[in-house]
C-alpha cells in the first residue's frame, strides 16, 4: 500500500461546500453476491423463519432510521425510507423468496440477492430515468435484508469504523450507511458516481462536511492515497498532493475558519448603509435542512426557496401533505421572518426524464408556469400545500418564467379559487397572502409598470434575465463568453424594473448570483435596490460592503454605468468605485 | 378471466405512490391480476412489478382478472386509475 504517486486532481461535482484535507477511509459495501448452497428438505422450515425474521428486523431497521431523519433534518430524508418500507412489504417479492428457497432449496440470503438482483436488472434496463433510478433503492434494501439474515447466522458482519478523522470514499453511499458512520469522526465525502441532489450529497450538506461526489475513477486509486485534499466549492479532489499544492489548502482552510469566525461577528450587527438606509438580506434556500443555516447567519428571511425538491429528492412527487408538512417547517422555524416561495420551476431538463416529453428548445419550452398550467393537478396540490402553511402570516409567493400578463392573470384567479375553497374546508390562511413575479424573461422588464399593477412584489433573478436577454445558454461553455451579467443590457434592464417597482410602489428584491458578487453591490444599491438574497453563508459578506457603503454615493456612480456601452467600461468603474470605498481590490 | 384495456391519465402515470394505491386493491382482492403493457407483463400484486411497467401518463395497459371477483376487482381498478389515483 501507500506506494508513492504523484499529485493528481481528479475533477468531480462539489456537492457540499468546504476544504477537507486528511487519510481516506475507503467505504467497501459488503459483496453480496453470496454463493448458493443447498440447503436439505428438513431444515426449509428453518430457513424460511431465519428470513421472515430478517424481513421483520430489516423492518424495523428502516422505520427507526426514518425516525431518526425525521428528527434530525426534515421530512425529505424521510421520505427515503417511506419509499424503502414499500419495497419489503410487497408481498410478491416476500413469496417469490420463499418459493426459491422451499423449491430450489436454497438458503435465505441467496435466495433474497437472486430475486432483488432480478427486479434491479429489470428496473436498470428501464428507459425512463425515474424508474430506472430505482434500481438503487432496490439494492439498498437488499442489502439490509442479507445483512441481516448473516447476522442471524452469527456470521461476523463487517462493521466499518473509521480510524480517528478521515475523508469517506465509496462507490456510492447508501441511505442505510448513516448508520455505520460515527458522524464527528467524518471530514469529507467523495463517491465515485452520484450527482447534486443524491444521497450523498443530501447527507453531507446536513452534516456540514465538504463532499465532491461524480468523482469518476476515484476507486482506481484507492491503494494510492497517502493524504488526500477535497475541495467542496470546485469539485476538485487531490491526490497525494506536491508540498505547495499541501500548504495553499492548509492556508485557504486556515483563512475559511478565521473568516466563518469574523463572519459570525457581523450577525450582531445591522444591515445598514453610511446613510442609514436599511437593507434586507434574505437567503436562498433550497430545502428545509438549509433553514439551520438561515439562523446561523441571521439572514433577514428567505428570499427564495426552490421547491424543486418535489421532484429530486423522493421516490415519487410530494402529495399535498407531505409538501404541507415541509412549508409548514420552514415557515415555523424561522417564523417572525418572511419566507418566498417560489412555485416550482422545473422544465426542459428535469421533469422531461419523467413525464418523456422531447422539446427542441428546452430552456424556451415548456418550464416554470406553463409546465404547472399544462399540470393542473399538481399546481392545484402545490399551492393548497402553499397556502395551507401560511397561516402565520409570513408566507409569499413567486411565480416563475412568467412572459405575459394573461399569466398572471391565470395564476391569480386559480389562487383565488384555492384560498375559497380552503377557507371553506376550514384552514386558517393568509387571505391576503403576497404574490411576486420572477423578473427573468426581457419581455416582462419592458412592461414592468403594467405588471407591477397587477402583484405585490418583483424578484429579479439576474441568471435567467442573463441568459435570455443575451440569447447564451449559461450552461453552454461555448458561449460562457457571451453570457455576462455586467453586460450594460442587463444593468438597464434591473435599473427599469427597479423604476417601474417604484412608481407602482411595490417591493423589489435580487435573487440571483449577481447578489453575492462583493463587486455588484454598490451597484445595484445604487440602481435602487434595497433587498437581496443569496446562499446563507454569503449573508455576512453581503452586509461587511453595506456597511461601508453611502447610496447616494452609489447613485452616483450607477448613474454612470448606466450609460456605458460595454460590460469592460461598466467594470472599471466597479472595479475603482470598490477599491476606493471599500478599500480592497474586488477581483481578488 | 376477463380482461380490459385502461389508459393511464394522470400526469406522472404510475409511479411509486399510485402503485402502491393499485397494489392495495389488487391484493385484497380474491383473484388473479395481471397487467401488462407492450410485451411485458407482471403480477399486480406486486408494487415492484407495478412500477416496472413504468406507465406513463398517455400509456396504455391491459388489466387481466382471473378468479370469484374478477369482475368487481376490474371495476375497482378501472375507478381508480379513472381519477387519477385520488390524489391529483
Amino acid at each position: 500500500m501507500n506506494k508513492k504517486v504523484k499529485e493528481k486532481i481528479i475533477k468531480g461535482v462539489p456537492a457540499s461546500p468546504g476544504i477537507s484535507i486528511g487519510t481516506p477511509f475507503y467505504y467497501v459495501h459488503e459483496n453480496l453476491s453470496v454463493s448458493r448452497e443447498t440447503v436439505p428438505d428438513q431444515d426449509i422450515e428453518l430457513e424460511i423463519v431465519k428470513y421472515k425474521n430478517a424481513l421483520n428486523k430489516t423492518r424495523e431497521d428502516i422505520l427507526n432510521d426514518k425516525k431518526n431523519a425525521s428528527k434530525r433534518g426534515g421530512q425529505e430524508a424521510a421520505k427515503i425510507f417511506d419509499a424503502h418500507l414499500l419495497i419489503i412489504d410487497d408481498q410478491v417479492l416476500v413469496d417469490e423468496a420463499v418459493y426459491f428457497i422451499s423449491n430450489h432449496n436454497v438458503q435465505a440470503s441467496y435466495a433474497v440477492s437472486k430475486v432483488m438482483k432480478d427486479y434491479q436488472m429489470a428496473f436498470e434496463k428501464l428507459q425512463n430515468q425515474y424508474f430506472s433510478q430505482r434500481a438503487f433503492d432496490i439494492e439498498d434494501v437488499c442489502r439490509r435484508i442479507i445483512k441481516n439474515i448473516l447476522a442471524g447466522n452469527s456470521q461476523s458482519v463487517q462493521s466499518s469504523a473509521l480510524k480517528g478523522k478521515q475523508i469517506v470514499i465509496s462507490d456510492n453511499i447508501f441511505p442505510s450507511d448513516t448508520l455505520n458512520f460515527n458522524k464527528d469522526l467524518i471530514l469529507g465525502i467523495v463517491t465515485e458516481y452520484g450527482g447534486k441532489t443524491s444521497h450523498a450529497a443530501i447527507l453531507s450538506r446536513a452534516l456540514e462536511v465538504p463532499a465532491v461526489v461524480g468523482a469518476t475513477g476515484i476507486s482506481k486509486w484507492i491503494n494510492k492515497i497517502s493524504l488526500m485534499i477535497v475541495d467542496g466549492y470546485t469539485g476538485k479532489i487531490i491526490i497525494n498532493p506536491k508540498p505547495s499544492t499541501f500548504e495553499f489548502y492548509k492556508k485557504r482552510q486556515h483563512e475559511e475558519k478565521n473568516q466563518v469566525e469574523e463572519d459570525l461577528k457581523y450577525n450582531q450587527m445591522p444591515s445598514v448603509t453610511l446613510d442609514d438606509q436599511n437593507i434586507r438580506i434574505m437567503s436562498n434556500i433550497q430545502s428545509s435542512l438549509d433553514t439551520d443555516n438561515v439562523i446561523k447567519w441571521n439572514s433577514d428571511g428567505v428570499g427564495l426557496f426552490r421547491t424543486e425538491f418535489l421532484f429530486e429528492s423522493s421516490l415519487s412527487i410530494l402529495s399535498e401533505d407531505e409538501q404541507f408538512h415541509i412549508y409548514d417547517e420552514v415557515a415555523g422555524k424561522l417564523y417572525p421572518r418572511k419566507v418566498v416561495i417560489r412555485l416550482l420551476d422545473i422544465g426542459g431538463d428535469k421533469l422531461n426524464d419523467k413525464m418523456s416529453i422531447k422539446e427542441d428548445n428546452p430552456f424556451l419550452g415548456v418550464r416554470g408556469m406553463r409546465l404547472l398550467f399544462d399540470h393542473p393537478d399538481l399546481l392545484k396540490s402545490h399551492l393548497r400545500a402553499i397556502l395551507r402553511a401560511s397561516g402565520r402570516n409570513n408566507i409569499s409567493i413567486i411565480i416563475p418564467f412568467i412572459a405575459n400578463i394573461s399569466e398572471i392573470k391565470k395564476t391569480k384567479n386559480i389562487i383565488e379559487k384555492i384560498k375559497h375553497d380552503l377557507i371553506s374546508e376550514g384552514f386558517k390562511i393568509d387571505q391576503n397572502i403576497k404574490l411576486g413575479v420572477m423578473i427573468e424573461i426581457p419581455s416582462v422588464v419592458m412592461i414592468a409598470e403594467a405588471v407591477a399593477g397587477m402583484v405585490d412584489f418583483f424578484s429579479i433573478g439576474t441568471n435567467d434575465l442573463t441568459q435570455y436577454l443575451l440569447a447564451a445558454d449559461r450552461g453552454n461553455e461555448r458561449v460562457s463568453n457571451i453570457y455576462d451579467s455586467f453586460h450594460p443590457a442587463v444593468i438597464k434592464m434591473i435599473y427599469m424594473t427597479v423604476m417601474a417597482a417604484k412608481k407602482k410602489n411595490i417591493e423589489v428584491g435580487l435573487c440571483g448570483q449577481m447578489a453575492g458578487y462583493p463587486i455588484a453591490i454598490p451597484l445595484l444599491l445604487g440602481l435602487g435596490l434595497r433587498e437581496f438574497s443569496v446562499t446563507p453563508f454569503l449573508v455576512p459578506v453581503v452586509k461587511k460592503i453595506i456597511r461601508r457603503l453611502d447610496t447616494k454615493e452609489c447613485k452616483i456612480m450607477a448613474q454612470k454605468c448606466l450609460k456605458t456601452s460595454s460590460s469592460k467600461s461598466l467594470l472599471t468603474i466597479l472595479s475603482d468605485f470598490f477599491e476606493k470605498k471599500i478599500g480592497e481590490n474586488p477581483l481578488q | 378471466m376477463i380482461e380490459e384495456k385502461v389508459k393511464i391519465i394522470n400526469s406522472l402515470g404510475l409511479h411509486a405512490r399510485p402503485a402502491a394505491q393499485l397494489v392495495k386493491i389488487t391484493t385484497r382482492c380474491n383473484c388473479d391480476v395481471f397487467i401488462s403493457r407492450d410485451e411485458m407483463e407482471v403480477n399486480a400484486k406486486s408494487i415492484m412489478g407495478v412500477m416496472m411497467l413504468a406507465a406513463e401518463q398517455g400509456s396504455t395497459i391491459t388489466i387481466k382478472c382471473t378468479g370469484p371477483d374478477e369482475s368487481e376487482c376490474l371495476k375497482d381498478l378501472k375507478e381508480l386509475i379513472k381519477n387519477k389515483f385520488y390524489e391529483e
